[in-house]
């Protein structure tokens, strides 16, 4: 069976879609631009209230767990990205979440059959996860007394990095409308020459 | 296959000058994994070109980044790999600096587009 080839009106649709990805993508670069220039001004700020020696490379922490990740939905094309704060390997759940399902492997283990879901009365064992979020915290590689300037600086980033993380994938969303609409007026002029 | 790797993919790596990485990194980007292989390289007067080329080479070829992020101004000291590199991951974006900020001529992506459209 042969595939239906492109008409014109299917190439002015990729270019109307391909516009569209193109003004979000320079909506997107003059909001993220604002929002990094003002997390660079806080930077600056607690840099200069800190001492610039505290706030440098040399006190990048040599374990360092990555916290902001991102997640690739594989049901969606082009593959859809999305920024995840957490450590890499674990699951966010609530605390509450985490300590049911704590609950549920030990009985579990325990009476084999038995309803898992029914809760015990006493809990001497404290479960040894989920490692609270703020000591994996960045900010904390800097000292524990940091300066209020440092926390708006590290809110900007975040934010910032949103942003980047949907430019990134509207670059990957462009680049394949880009080769589609070439290959459909690739078609279309075959022909035509003929 | 190819989209099992895709779903590894979880970093977002970082090629910035000292400012741009510090705040990446406050942003919680930074992994260093037991091979103690960074996930971000900072750019000071002293960082050759090959450094720089190396370490983008390294971040695009390794399985678990899904963005490498770079800032303009170090970009285009290698435009030359930027150019020719195509994978749809990880996705380079260019990003702009406290002192370079972002300048629309020099982006790789509103190029293409020009291109396309024949402007």
């Amino acid at each position: 069976m042969r595939a239906r080839e492109p008409s014109r009106q299917d190439v002015d649709c990729q270019l109307f879609e391909l516009l569209d990805c193109l003004a979000e993508y320079q909506q997107l670069r003059s909001s993220s631009g604002g929002l990094l220039r003002q997390a660079f001004f806080d930077l600056a700020l607690a840099k200069r209230a800190a001492g610039y020696r505290w706030i440098s490379p040399d006190l990048y922490s040599g374990r360092a767990r990555a916290n902001s990740t991102v997640a690739i939905d594989e049901t969606t094309s082009p593959n859809d990205m999305q920024v995840v704060r957490g450590s890499v390997g674990r699951v966010e759940h609530t605390s509450e979440t985490s300590e049911c399902d704590f609950v549920r492997r030990r009985r579990g283990r325990g009476s084999q059959g038995s309803d898992q879901a029914e809760i015990p009365e006493d809990d001497d064992e404290k479960p040894t996860e989920p490692e609270p979020a703020a000591a994996n915290d960045p900010l904390l590689w800097f000292g524990m007394l940091t300066p209020p300037q440092l926390k708006d600086a590290q809110r900007g980033f975040a934010s910032s990095l949103d942003q980047l993380v949907r430019l990134a994938q509207l670059t990957r969303i462009m680049a394949a409308k880009q080769q589609d609409i070439q290959a459909a007026l690739a078609a279309l002029s075959v022909p035509n020459a003929s | 296959m190819a989209q099992a790797a895709h779903r590894d993919r979880t970093l977002i790596a970082a090629i910035g000058d000292e400012d741009t990485v510090t705040g990446l990194l406050l942003a919680g980007i930074g992994d260093i994994d037991a091979h103690q292989r960074a996930n971000f390289l900072v750019v000071d007067g002293k960082t050759s070109q090959e450094d720089i080329e190396e370490t983008f080479t390294s971040f695009t070829q390794r399985k678990d980044v899904a963005i490498v992020l770079i800032n303009q101004h170090i970009a285009d000291d290698i435009r030359g790999i930027l150019d020719e590199y195509s994978a749809a991951f990880p996705t380079v974006l260019e990003i702009p600096s406290k002192d370079h900020p972002y300048d629309p001529s020099k982006d790789s992506v509103l190029k293409r587009v020009q291109l396309l459209l024949g402007d």
